[in-house]
């Protein structure tokens, strides 16, 4: 099911969260909605599932708008980033809340519903966990759950507020290529907020990158990385190294650049000051004449590298 | 988790302290204990058995004291479910909204607790009294709220109106209101969303917070004292039966009666002492979360 936004915006009194914000999201599209935290993307997630009324615009689903329905009517699933599991309540029962509060007539049968539990409990593969309750599961399980617990009503639109974010580092890697796996076999619709470029990028078809209240850029993870539409955009995707030269300055990421020993061509001098191993990379922090700013290079190892040491004198030049 | 752990290191930083001054403390506590509870209770035991059994317990049985038990309790059992539905609304109304006149609120579910009670039955009785703002028309109506059963359970009410409210407010500010948005999103209606999840997260709050309120609004003195006329058989509650017996200086009679709300107290005070260990047991599975 597609997602049409139109001009929607949000104030919080005097706070402008979100500012005429257009997104078409299509069928079976995972998009990504990344910004730093208060650029409104948790506001447009929560519009979009009935939680938050914007104050103007609209928002379609498939063609219907949905603006002024209800939550309850507006079949999305919805996964919290502490995953709000009903802590009173064993993992069965919360994966079967949605298909038991279901008006009389639309309800599954009791055997219905523990078949269809125990299958989306197979599919998060935590089936031997359905007697337990939420504190006793660990956040990765407990994060499975809410999804599973989000999947159980057949939503049309599967929305993810930062999905990974109460995770450690490793089993965030794990349940991020989990999810995207998962997408190609539901092939659901799919909104997932992050801050975290890196996961935006490894996740979604499409990126929305997100600042102050406004789209900056929408577009696939390679479009958004390699043409960024602007300054905010070209920071936030990555690191960044700023040169200051003769008529103004040149932005160039860590791996855009070219290191020798020796001056001439228009190399640049510096001062190595720092050597960290990267496994494959090597990043070498130069300290560079005329500016504060230190400028970061991420090179594969080889000979220059073998006996390079703090303090060397380096000459390198970007590659943009 | 935190809080655990800094209880923990406060102890352990009390017990390196000097023995002498635990002690010392210890008994202090002890003392201050058994002069100013233990021992006020034991004499209204033993002033109530001075005579014997017999005596005892016709003091209990007599009529005006039954009718004064069930005054009690029918005030109770109106003023305690009232106090309960408003303080949920309130609860939910604080915790879970953000309004203009919100901290007013809070401050005025506080009101009891400030003024006296005295105070609050006077309020009543300039209200709805014969010479009161709405005297006239009550009284071409017929009808009784002063010196009447209206106005016992009237001045109850005001009374304890903060207990239930206090209990919730931080107990569900705590909680946040995730967890119900989740069950509307799951398509539960806003009464499902409240019994499914709602109640059972905030259960052994409330059951503290009536507990506390059933305690207050059957020891209630003051208030009901000025609302109820003290019209031996009519509007006489417990307190203020054990106040006339001991007016006329039938002092067994009214330490009689006197540990017969003793004994209500203590089954109240295992109640709470149960519900609160429960909800302790709760937050700290939450602050492991």
């Amino acid at each position: 099911m597609s997602i049409e936004i139109s001009n929607v915006s949000k104030r919080f009194n005097a706070f402008k969260a979100l500012d005429q914000i257009n997104l078409h999201i299509n069928s079976g599209e995972l998009v990504a909605l990344l910004g730093p935290s208060g650029c409104g993307k948790t506001t447009l997630l929560r519009i979009i599932a009935g939680l938050e009324t914007p104050d103007s615009g609209n928002i379609v689903f498939h063609g219907e708008d949905v603006s002024r329905r209800d939550v309850r009517d507006r079949n999305v699933g919805f996964v919290f980033q502490h995953y709000a599991l009903f802590r009173h309540m064993t993992v069965f029962d919360n994966v079967a809340f949605g298909l038991r509060m279901k008006p009389q007539g639309q309800r599954p049968s009791e055997a219905e519903i523990d078949r269809r539990v125990h299958e989306l409990l197979g599919m998060v593969q935590l089936d031997w966990l359905a007697d337990r309750y939420p504190e006793q599961l660990s956040g990765g399980q407990r994060q499975r759950i809410a999804l599973a617990r989000a999947l159980a009503v057949q939503p049309k639109v599967l929305l993810l507020d930062e999905p990974f974010g109460a995770l450690d580092a490793k089993v965030r890697k794990e349940l991020r290529r989990w999810l995207a796996r998962l997408h190609d076999e539901v092939h659901l619709t799919s909104v997932f907020v992050t801050h975290d470029q890196e996961e935006a990028m490894e996740v979604a078809d499409r990126i929305v990158v997100m600042n102050k209240g406004v789209i900056e850029q929408i577009g696939s993870p390679s479009e958004v990385y390699e043409n960024p539409a602007s300054d905010f955009v070209y920071h936030f995707l990555g690191d960044a190294n700023r040169l200051r030269v003769d008529e103004g300055e040149v932005l160039f990421r860590p791996h855009e650049i070219a290191l020798s020993r020796e001056a001439g061509g228009g190399r640049h001098s510096g001062r190595v000051r720092d050597i960290r191993p990267l496994g494959a990379l090597v990043r070498i922090t130069l300290e560079v004449e005329g500016q504060d700013e230190l400028v970061e290079a991420e090179v594969v190892r080889d000979q220059l590298l073998a006996d390079l040491s703090r303090g060397d004198q380096l000459y390198f030049s970007p590659r943009c | 988790m935190t809080s655990t752990t800094l209880t923990a290191g406060d102890i352990s930083a009390a017990r390196r302290g000097s023995p002498a001054g635990r002690i010392l403390l210890i008994l202090g506590a002890y003392l201050a204990f058994a002069l100013f509870l233990l021992l006020p209770l034991l004499v209204v035991l033993s002033e109530a058995l001075k005579l014997g059994l017999g005596t005892f317990f016709s003091a209990l049985l007599e009529a005006d004291a039954i009718s004064a038990l069930k005054l009690t309790l029918l005030a109770v059992g109106i003023s305690v479910p009232l106090n309960l539905v408003f303080g949920v609304a309130a609860a939910w109304c604080v915790s879970k909204y953000e309004f203009r006149g919100k901290s007013i609120l809070v401050t005025l579910i506080d009101l009891p607790f400030s003024v006296s009670p005295v105070i609050a039955g006077l309020i009543y009785v300039l209200l709805f009294g014969a010479q009161g703002f709405f005297g006239e028309v009550l009284e071409k109506y017929d009808i009784q709220i002063i010196f009447a059963l209206p106005g016992i359970v009237l001045a109850t009410i005001f009374v304890t109106v903060p207990f239930v409210a206090r209990e919730l407010i931080p107990l569900m500010q705590e909680q946040g209101s995730q967890e119900e948005e989740a069950a509307r999103l799951l398509g539960a209606s806003g009464w499902q969303m409240f019994w499914h999840v709602t109640l059972p997260n905030i259960k052994w709050g409330l059951i503290y917070g009536v507990v506390l309120c059933t305690a207050r609004a059957m020891g209630e003195f003051g208030a009901v004292s000025v609302v109820s006329g003290h019209i031996r058989g009519y509007t006489n509650t417990l307190p203020l039966h054990v106040e006339i017996l001991y007016n006329e200086y039938n002092h067994v009679a009214a330490f009689s009666v006197a540990s017969l709300l003793l004994g209500l107290a203590l089954i109240i005070l295992l109640l709470k002492q149960w519900s609160e260990s429960r909800i302790n047991r709760l937050r700290h599975t939450a602050e492991e979360e």
